[in-house]
């Protein structure tokens, strides 16, 4: 019987949703609410689809909770009621180490994972609540991105610091993009045909922001380059990935002891955009010529694309028999130069990217491995709403219809 | 000729005195708890005074752990020398005044005997920019003069000399220790940063963490810079993971379950870093192990070939292995003695 699944996507300042169909996967509508929050120059609207048509609705959604209230009237509407609701939510800490039936002890715990994510939690967690709030007999299903990379072993997420910051402050290596590392990697099972639990890859999620590799063995995640936060591991739009812990302390003893300021300036003011000092896009960084006085496009171009290659490199080591390479997201499905540096005199580990099928724009899934190559390399589209739905309607079936707990 | 080779550190020198005649006959100690530098080097005069073969020294080596942006290769002191020295103090203003202190006494005690200095960082001089830049800001960067110079250039130089093939992935165990890529002599990748702090965990030292987590100590534990630094320079590393006084070289040859954890997580971040190098330079020709613990390699060997060998390629590459087992006082006191005083050029990057 099929089911309808409401997937909620929570910015700091939008909420983007979709209706799926599950198990059939079609999408009966979606959209943004944008701008939500306190009042800014531009009216807050929802831009909704769904008939094959697009509309825009502008109105006044000083939070999350009130989206939540206007998306539900634009479905009601439309008479797309969901039969759930999927919640992406980014860091799941300690507390949550897979997605989640919501019940109230569990919506009791949310509030202490809140802080892990101080932009993206918070919100999220707010909806969650207002979500249990006005629909109570809806089921509602948490999926976390740090839970596919629960599986990580302890030699690989344990930083060498002192027991009691480890164990007192839960610092270790959480890991991100989960959800999207996931999708692709059962993506790429199905695509080469083989079972999930026999997949050994390296997964790299290139978007326009954030990026980070995930190796994964036997269809778990092994390691990622994201850290205790998001900052950690590769050059990024505007954060500075890895850095000495000396100069990081050195930036701090600069700024008086700031933390704040210089969590600021690592996140926001760093990576693609401070080193370019032009562009937080590396796509305009890429595409820019040799001519910028300073040679300020070519560092930033080799030294994002060496970092890339480097932890490509770390990988294949930890991964070993590795079956495929895949591509995703906005860089990894769109920029064939990222993907070819990354890819080429790569032949000690047994990958070979074929140019023409590299180049070959706009088809997806596909293999852009040479014929000869014992890696297969492929670009696959991300897609993290489908891929809450499938773990909602994996719960929802399990646990609810199946006669378990409501 | 008779080399005395120094390599001080913080309150501390190390020294060996070579003998010309008999190679191996080396008189060698450690001072510590020193006065003055003068009074250091008349302890290791009276020292060397107890042997029969007893010379004044023809040559002083003296290893240097920063030669920040001044010094590409070797350097035999001068007044040109000693001001560019002076310019070194802010980027390290514990290590340079106290070898200022160290070759004025040189200079009294050994007046006229050439002084070579030997640069740890001079090695990474010309790392490529791609692998020296870190992800931030450029000017903030350049007024800090904040890149990686990598540490133990000393051992990888040494790893990598005459004869050797043209891809070496060379890993040099020391209390800290630290993984070089190095094609045809040069190098291209190292897990060492603008301190030694990054890259591999020590024994005391944190290693790569995320920077996240420092402002975290910061911020929720209201620690400041200094108790930070204390924290991450002397209780991290292999020794907040298992025996508190365990070596690298203990830890990577123990099958013992307290240092279990250390073991993994250091040869898991070995392994990650023989991945990037074999990236680096399209692949390893040979592994080259270094440093007071190189015997250590004997355990690490197996294991990363046995990782290394999952590679799905058709013909297995076999991968070569060698063994410097020189201390770092010898190879500097080497360098020293094979460096032409008069083809010093002293000059300046």
């Amino acid at each position: 019987m099929s089911k309808n699944v409401l997937v909620f996507n929570c910015g700091s300042s939008s909420l983007k949703y979709r209706i799926i169909a599950m198990p059939g996967e079609a999408e009966l509508a979606g959209g943004e609410a944008q701008r939500v929050g306190p009042r800014t120059t531009e009216p807050s609207q929802i831009i909704h689809r769904s008939g094959g048509e697009t509309r825009i609705h502008t109105v006044v959604m000083p939070d999350h909770k009130t989206a939540f209230v206007e998306v539900m009237k634009l479905l009601t509407a439309t008479h797309l009621e969901p039969d759930m609701i999927g919640h992406r939510l980014v860091h799941g800490g300690e507390v949550f180490p897979g997605t989640v039936l919501l019940d109230s002890e569990m919506l009791g715990k949310l509030r202490s994972v809140e802080h892990l994510a101080p932009i993206h939690n918070p919100p999220a967690v707010a909806l969650v609540h207002a979500c249990a709030e006005l629909y109570p007999a809806m089921p509602q299903i948490l999926v976390f991105d740090t839970s596919f990379h629960s599986t990580i072993p302890e030699y690989a997420n344990t930083y060498p610091l002192p027991r009691w910051l480890r164990e007192d402050m839960g610092i270790r290596k959480y890991g991100f993009h989960g959800t999207s590392h996931r999708f692709v990697a059962e993506e790429a099972a199905r695509f080469l045909d083989i079972p999930m639990n026999k997949l050994n890859a390296v997964s790299c999620h290139l978007g326009s922001g954030g990026a980070s590799l995930c190796a994964i063995v036997g269809g778990k995640s092994v390691d990622n380059t994201m850290g205790y936060s998001p900052l950690q591991g590769l050059l990024m739009s505007t954060r500075s990935g890895d850095l000495d812990p000396a100069v990081v302390m050195r930036l701090l003893a600069r700024s008086g002891g700031d933390a704040s300021a210089v969590e600021q300036l690592l996140n926001k003011k760093s990576g693609v955009l401070g080193l370019s000092g032009s562009s937080a896009d590396i796509r305009d960084i890429l595409q820019s010529g040799q001519d910028d006085v300073a040679g300020l496009s070519r560092t930033t171009k080799d030294v994002y694309l060496w970092r890339l290659r480097k932890y490509l490199g770390s990988y294949l080591a930890v991964v070993g028999s590795t079956k495929a390479i895949i591509f995703t997201d906005t860089i990894g499905e769109t920029v064939p130069d990222v993907r070819w540096a990354m890819c080429a005199d790569m032949q000690s580990f047994g990958v070979e990217v074929d140019p023409a099928r590299n180049n070959n724009e706009g088809v997806y899934p596909r293999d852009i491995a040479a014929d000869e190559s014992p890696v297969r390399v492929l670009v696959i589209q991300t897609n993290e709403e489908l891929a809450i739905a499938r773990q909602s309607y994996t719960v929802f079936t399990e646990r609810v219809v199946s006669g378990g707990i409501r | 000729m008779n080399i005395l080779s120094l390599a001080p550190a913080y309150r501390s020198i190390q020294f060996e005195y070579l003998n010309d005649t008999d190679r191996s006959g080396t008189t060698s100690g450690k001072v510590e708890n020193f006065g003055t530098h003068s009074e250091a080097l008349a302890t290791i005069a009276g020292a060397l005074s107890r042997v029969p073969a007893d010379h004044d020294p023809d040559r002083i080596a003296i290893r240097v752990a920063f030669g920040g942006h001044l010094f590409s290769s070797v350097a035999v002191v001068d007044e040109d020398v000693l001001s560019r020295l002076h310019k070194l103090i802010p980027g390290a203003p514990l290590h340079i005044p106290a070898l200022l202190a160290l070759l004025e006494a040189c200079g009294i005690r050994y007046s006229g005997v050439p002084v070579v200095l030997i640069f740890e960082t001079a090695f990474f001089a010309d790392l490529p920019e791609r692998e020296s830049t870190y992800g931030i800001d450029s000017a903030l960067a350049e007024s800090l003069r904040l890149r990686r110079s990598g540490y133990h250039g000393i051992f990888h130089q040494a790893a990598s000399g005459i004869g050797a093939p043209e891809r070496i992935l060379s890993i040099c165990l020391e209390p800290q220790p630290e993984v070089a890529a190095i094609m045809s002599g040069r190098p291209v990748m190292v897990t060492g940063g603008s301190t030694p702090l990054e890259g591999l965990p020590g024994q005391s030292t944190c290693g790569e963490i995320d920077p996240t987590i420092i402002l975290a100590l910061a911020q929720d534990l209201k620690l400041g810079t200094e108790q930070i630094d204390l924290l991450l320079t002397h209780d991290s590393g292999l020794r907040a993971l298992g025996d508190p006084s365990a070596t690298v070289g203990e830890v990577l040859k123990s099958n013992d379950e307290s240092n279990r954890l250390a073991r993994d997580v250091l040869r898991y971040r070995m392994l990650l870093a023989v991945g990037a190098a074999q990236a680096a330079m399209g692949g390893i020709d040979e592994i080259v192990f270094s440093g007071r613990f190189a015997d250590a390699g004997t355990s690490l060997m197996p294991w990363i070939e046995s990782k290394l060998a999952r590679f799905p390629v058709k013909s297995a590459h076999r991968i070569a292995s060698r063994f410097v087992t020189d201390s770092l006082l010898r190879i500097v006191s080497d360098i020293a003695g094979s460096v032409q005083l008069s083809q010093i050029s002293n000059a300046v990057e």
